[in-house]
């Protein structure tokens, strides 16, 4: 069985359905992406495996093991991270405080758990920012703030909400540079994106959603010559100059 | 210089503290002053307890007299039914709060009502607690509880001099700034914090919030509820009003916010300015006017929020300590 694996998961929010009969799974070590248009039911899908909504239907097993209707810090704990799409921190607290806070997931002590949010913050190449509170880092700060207090928490999969928008593409390049070198050390990631260039830069397979649902499944490269997904980003009835 | 600061504050402490233990040999105090100095303590201690939940925890609420009255409540009926030990029964009333603060908790946090909603819930319990025990003969009903004279001495928790009270409340207060110093800097403290701060952020990395929030509020319940008995065992009465009321819960309120919410001396700062302020003022006025005491206290209230949006501490923080600033 896969890493994750979702089977026909649905929910809707008074009766609008924002996700339907979705299913797919993730093997370890592999990158995911997830496109779809606005309101296509990415992240409510995020928040479906992470337990921040409780799905209507469907079930989702992460290492072979039922993770539906577990409560969000019990799926940190099980080792899935979700970074949101409007960076969360705690914003009165320094970047060190942020990342310490967690390190003591897996840290016994304050003081391991200080040395080895230090040892991250340096490898993430904020260690200069560790005295500054969190409210006033810029959005890509922010943003990197959370990928770095995910990687704390000591997760086997991380689910990353946007991380990229707003960012220079120099800070992109930064990025996927360093998603990569994470799932070297044995991180498997599942990616939502607006940024086309990441998304088929660094991403093993595809999942297009719209409408909450999977209308298609590849390799960046099917997935982008695909009619119905262009008809879905663009809309039906238009006409393509061929190049 | 961070620990320059630190290690002149914790003398400042200690001297305040040694200040304290002493004044009552070094100055001869009426009864009334020496009075205005144990309430000070007293609401200093319970807006301390109060500060750990709504404070450092970032769980408002406006029902902290339900736990001050179920432990008056609990050590004076046992006492006046079954001859218990005020000692014990005050033990005894932090437990049935902390049952109390756990059923509350339980059934706020597991609904996930925060915010207005938990505060409201809270003011609700302490409500229904105050027409409950004002309706039930044998707890006295409206006209209270009056605790039975005994032998005086520390094992009957009665002494013919308020000197004793000073003491006890000092180290009951002692005791409560000590406990939020120390866990502001443990993992319970942070995991508070970070509570507060941001509760999806919080359970993003894998803290229980249900849990650490269940145990800050029993925690405070268990405090407060001490407090409750010590205001039984000095003043000899309670009565639903002035044990379960909601104006005791807004004055255990009102200081923290003036003197600084979730800081570790806050609470007691708020309530050092503000009680004396507040008798001196009634002092004067309360004779001649009646009310006008309380016009005036609330001028003086607005006028503090105004100037000092961040409670006392934080005004002092902006003018002396660590500005907010943006680089190291």
């Amino acid at each position: 069985m896969a890493l994750l694996e979702i089977q026909d998961l649905a929910k809707s929010f008074g009766g609008l359905s924002a996700v339907k009969d979705l299913s797919f799974s993730v093997d370890d070590g592999e990158i995911v992406g997830i496109i779809g248009p606005n309101g296509a039911g990415k992240t409510t899908t995020f928040n479906l495996i992470t337990g921040f909504t409780v799905p209507d239907e469907g079930s989702i097993f992460f290492r072979n093991q039922l993770i539906c209707g577990k409560y969000p810090e019990e799926i940190c704990r099980r080792g899935i991270f979700r970074t949101f799409q409007s960076a969360q921190s705690f914003p009165n607290l320094t970047v060190k405080e942020n990342v310490l806070i967690a390190a003591m997931l897996h840290q016994p002590s304050l003081r391991l758990a200080s040395e080895e949010a230090e040892k991250i913050l340096a490898k993430m190449g904020m260690i200069e920012k560790q005295g500054i509170k969190t409210k006033y880092l810029t959005i890509p700060e922010k943003k990197r703030l959370e990928l770095t207090k995910g990687l704390a928490t000591h997760p086997k999969i991380m689910l990353l909400d946007e991380v990229m928008a707003g960012l220079l593409p120099m800070e992109i390049d930064q990025s996927v540079q360093i998603i990569s070198q994470l799932r070297a050390e044995g991180i498997t990631f599942v990616v939502i994106e607006h940024v086309m260039k990441v998304i088929m830069s660094i991403s093993d397979r595809v999942i297009v959603l719209d409408h909450g649902e999977k209308i298609a499944e590849g390799t960046p490269k099917e997935v982008s010559t695909m009619s119905n997904v262009i008809e879905a980003y663009l809309g039906g009835d238009i006409l393509f100059a061929q190049d | 210089m961070r620990t320059w600061i630190e290690s002149k504050a914790l003398l400042l402490v200690l001297g305040m503290l040694i200040f304290l233990i002493l004044i009552p040999h070094l100055f001869t105090f009426s009864s009334y002053l020496l009075h205005i100095l144990i309430m000070t303590f007293y609401f200093s201690y319970l807006s301390s307890c109060w500060n750990l939940l709504g404070g450092i925890a970032g769980q408002h609420s406006m029902g902290h007299s339900a736990f001050v009255g179920l432990g008056a409540y609990s050590s004076t009926f046992f006492l006046l039914k079954v001859g218990l030990n005020p000692w014990i029964g005050m033990l005894l009333g932090g437990m049935v709060a902390a049952l109390a603060g756990l059923f509350i908790g339980y059934l706020s946090f597991r609904y996930r009502l925060r915010g207005l909603y938990f505060l409201l819930v809270t003011i609700a319990f302490a409500e229904i607690l105050y027409i409950l025990f004002s309706n039930i003969r044998s707890l006295g009903g409206a006209s209270g509880l009056v605790v039975p004279l005994k032998e005086e001495g520390l094992i009957n928790f009665q002494f013919s001099s308020k000197v004793t009270y000073y003491y006890i409340i000092l180290a009951m207060l002692t005791f409560v700034i000590l406990f939020t110093y120390l866990i502001s800097r443990k993992r319970l403290g942070y995991y508070l914090i970070a509570i507060r701060e941001n509760e999806e952020a919080a359970r993003a990395v894998g803290i229980r919030v249900i849990d650490y929030k269940l145990l800050v509020t029993t925690i405070s319940a268990f405090l407060s509820a001490l407090g409750g008995t010590f205001y039984a065992q000095y003043t000899y009465f309670i009565d639903p009003s002035t044990a379960l009321g909601i104006g005791l819960s807004v004055e255990i309120l009102i200081y923290p916010i003036v003197g600084g919410v979730g800081t570790v001396f806050g609470p007691a700062i708020g309530a050092f300015t503000l009680y004396p302020l507040a008798e001196f003022i009634r002092g004067i006025l309360g004779a001649k006017t009646t009310g006008a005491h309380l016009m005036v206290y609330g001028v003086i209230l607005i006028v503090i929020m105004i100037f000092a949006p961040g409670g006392i501490t934080g005004l002092f923080n902006d003018m002396f300590l660590v500005k907010d600033r943006r680089q190291k």
